[in-house]
C-alpha cells in the first residue's frame, strides 16, 4: 500500500492511459455493448481514485478484480441483468477477416464455453482472453494461486469434455455474420 | 506446451474483443477524479449508519460462530442439525464445515466402501416407475461475488431437473439466499449493502427444456470398465470425488451402478474413511474424504473433498469442497436432496 499523498493526478492519469483499454476489453467480453463496457471502465477508475492507496504496483489484476466486482454489483442490483456474457449469447464473431469455415469452430467454442459453470468460464476468460498468468488470475478472483490453478485445470478439462461431447452445428447463421 | 498458452491458443479466436480498437475514453482522468470526489461524500454516510447497527449483530454472531466452529469436531456432533450455519437476524449465514466422526488419522476407506457396496438396499427410485427421473439439488459456491479485497459471498442455487430415458431434460433454477465462507466476508458484505442480494427474489419460472445437443452426455455409463473410464480412475482421488458428485447430480444412479461406483472408489488410493457424518441438510450418512492435489509445480494446497453417502442405499447425499489451510472454510457444497421417478413435469 502507498500513502494516498504519493499518488496524485499524474500517477492516476498514467494508470488510466495505460489500462483503460484493458478494462474496456474486459467489459466487451462480458457486457452487452461497447457503451456498457466504457461505462464499466469509468466506474472502475472512479474506484481506483478513491482507493488509490490500495492499488498495488502491478495494478492490472487488481483492476480486473474491481471490474469483476462492479459487474457483479450491477447484476446484483438488476440494473443490467443478465450482465454476464450476453455478447457471446448473440453468437457474434470477432472482428477481422475470417471465412465461413473458420466461423463454425468459433461459435462451437462459444457455445461450449457458456455451457460451463460461471466459475469455469471466468478463469478461462481471464487466462485465455485477458492473458493473465495463473497468479494474476488468482489476484483477480480473490483466491489463492493454487486454487486458481486447480480451477483452471478443471475448467480446461470440462471445456474439452464439452467440446468433445457436443456435436458441431451446421448453423446457417455464420454465413450471414459480419466478418 | 504450457497449459496457459494452450488455453490462449484455444480461446483466442473466440475472443469478442479480439482486434477491437478501443475508442478514446469519453472522460479525462481529471474528470474522473472530480466524479470520484463528488460522489464519495454522498455515498459514505448512509452505509456507515447502516453498518453501525448491524455491527452489533455481526459481532454477536461472530462470537457464537467462534465458539461453535473451532475447527472440525473430533466426534460427530449429536444435535439434530450440527452443520447449520450461523445466522444472525438480518445478517447472513456463515458456513461451517460439516463435522465428521473421525477427524484425524482416518484409515483408508477401501474396506468400508467395499462392505457398503456389498449390502446396498434399494432406493425409492429403484422400485418406482415414471417417465421422468426427477432430481432436486442445492449448491453453494458456484455463483460468487468477490470484493477487490477477496471477500466472498455466494448464493444458494436450487436446481430441479426432469430427464427422460432418451436424454431429454427440463430444468429450472431458483436463486435462494446468500451465504458466506467466513465471518470477515459476511462482515464486509453486510457493511456494503443493506442486503447483499435479494433473498429468494429470483424464483424459477418453471421447467424449460435444455438444448438437445447436450443430450449425448446424459447417458450414464454401464459396466465397471466404462464407469471407471467415466470416473477417471487414473486421476487423483480428489478429482474422482468431484466426478462422483457430477454423476449423481445428473443421474438417478441405479443400485448396481451405485455398488460399482463404491467398489471402484474402494480401489483408489487417497480416499480416507471419516465414519458417521450429518450433512448440511441434517441427514445421517457416512463420509469419505480425498485431498485435492494441485497440478505439478503448484504450491501444495490444503484442500479436501468430502463425499457423504447414504449408509443403506449407497446414494450420494452431499459433497463439500473444503479449504483446510490457510483458512478453514467451505468453498463449495452440494446437496442432492431428492431423487425419484415421476410422470409429472413441474
Amino acid at each position: 500500500m502507498k500513502p494516498e499523498g504519493e499518488r496524485g493526478e499524474a500517477w492516476f492519469t498514467s494508470l488510466y492511459a495505460a489500462h483503460y483499454p484493458d478494462i474496456v476489453r474486459y467489459g466487451l467480453r462480458r457486457l452487452p455493448d461497447a457503451d456498457a463496457a466504457a461505462e464499466l471502465a469509468q466506474d472502475v477508475f472512479v474506484v481506483v481514485w478513491r482507493r488509490r492507496g490500495e492499488v498495488p504496483e502491478h495494478a492490472l489484476p487488481w483492476l480486473y478484480a474491481v471490474a469483476r466486482h462492479t459487474v457483479a454489483n450491477r447484476w446484483r442490483h438488476g440494473r443490467a441483468a443478465p450482465a454476464l456474457l450476453p455478447l457471446s449469447e448473440a453468437d457474434q464473431v470477432p472482428a477481422g477477416p475470417a471465412g465461413p469455415d473458420a466461423l463454425a469452430p468459433v461459435l462451437d467454442l462459444r457455445r461450449a464455453l457458456r455451457a460451463l459453470p460461471e466459475a469455469d468460464q471466468e478463469i478461462l476468460r481471464l487466462v485465455g482472453w485477458e492473458d493473465l498468468s495463473v497468479a494474476d488470475a488468482a489476484a483477480a478472483l480473490g483466491c489463492t494461486r493454487s486454487a486458481a490453478a486447480v480451477r483452471l485445470f478443471r475448467a480446461r478439462r470440462r471445456l474439452r469434455f464439452t467440446l468433445a461431447t457436443r456435436p458441431p452445428r451446421n448453423d446457417p447463421r455464420p454465413a450471414s455474420a459480419h466478418v | 506446451m504450457h497449459p496457459q498458452q494452450q488455453v490462449r491458443d484455444l480461446l483466442g479466436p473466440a475472443d469478442p474483443a479480439r482486434g477491437v480498437d478501443v475508442p478514446a475514453a469519453p472522460l479525462s482522468a481529471h474528470d474522473l477524479i472530480l466524479r470520484a470526489e463528488s460522489s464519495a461524500s454522498s455515498a459514505a454516510l448512509p452505509s456507515r449508519r447502516r453498518a453501525s447497527r448491524r455491527a452489533v449483530l455481526v459481532r454477536a454472531a461472530v462470537a457464537a460462530a467462534a465458539v461453535a466452529s473451532a475447527g472440525l469436531v473430533p466426534i460427530l456432533r449429536r444435535d439434530p442439525a450440527p452443520t447449520r450455519p450461523t445466522q444472525p437476524a438480518g445478517g447472513g449465514t456463515v458456513l461451517q464445515p460439516v463435522g465428521y466422526e473421525i477427524a484425524t488419522d482416518g484409515e483408508p476407506a477401501g474396506p468400508h466402501l467395499r462392505a457398503l457396496a456389498g449390502q446396498l438396499t434399494d432406493a425409492s427410485y429403484d422400485r418406482d416407475g415414471g417417465r421422468y427421473a426427477y432430481q432436486r439439488s442445492k449448491s453453494w459456491g458456484g455463483m460468487s461475488v468477490f470484493s477487490p479485497e477477496g471477500y466472498v459471498a455466494s448464493y444458494v442455487d436450487e436446481r430441479r431437473t426432469w430427464t427422460t430415458a432418451d436424454g431429454r431434460r427440463w430444468s429450472d433454477r431458483t436463486v435462494l439466499d446468500i451465504e458466506f465462507p467466513d465471518e470477515a466476508s459476511r462482515d464486509y458484505w453486510t457493511r456494503q449493502t443493506p442486503r447483499p442480494a435479494p433473498s429468494g427474489s429470483r424464483r424459477a419460472e418453471g421447467p424449460r427444456e435444455e438444448p438437445r445437443d447436450l443430450a449425448p452426455g446424459r447417458r450414464l455409463a454401464s459396466g465397471r470398465a466404462a464407469l471407471a473410464r467415466l470416473l477417471g480412475t487414473d486421476r487423483p482421488a480428489g478429482d474422482v470425488a468431484m466426478t462422483v458428485y457430477g454423476i449423481y447430480s445428473e443421474h438417478l444412479v441405479p443400485r448396481r451402478t451405485r455398488a460399482d461406483i463404491l467398489s471402484i472408489l474402494a480401489g483408489i488410493r487417497g480416499f480416507v474413511w471419516r465414519g458417521r457424518v450429518v450433512d448440511r441438510a441434517g441427514r445421517a450418512g457416512v463420509g469419505v474424504t480425498a485431498d485435492l492435489v494441485p497440478p505439478a509445480g503448484e504450491r501444495p494446497e490444503r484442500a479436501q473433498m468430502l463425499l457423504v453417502f447414504d449408509p443403506a442405499t449407497g446414494e450420494l447425499l452431499a459433497h463439500e469442497y473444503l479449504e483446510l489451510a490457510p483458512q478453514h472454510r467451505v468453498l463449495h457444497y452440494g446437496l442432492l436432496l431428492e431423487g425419484r421417478r415421476t410422470d409429472t413435469l413441474g
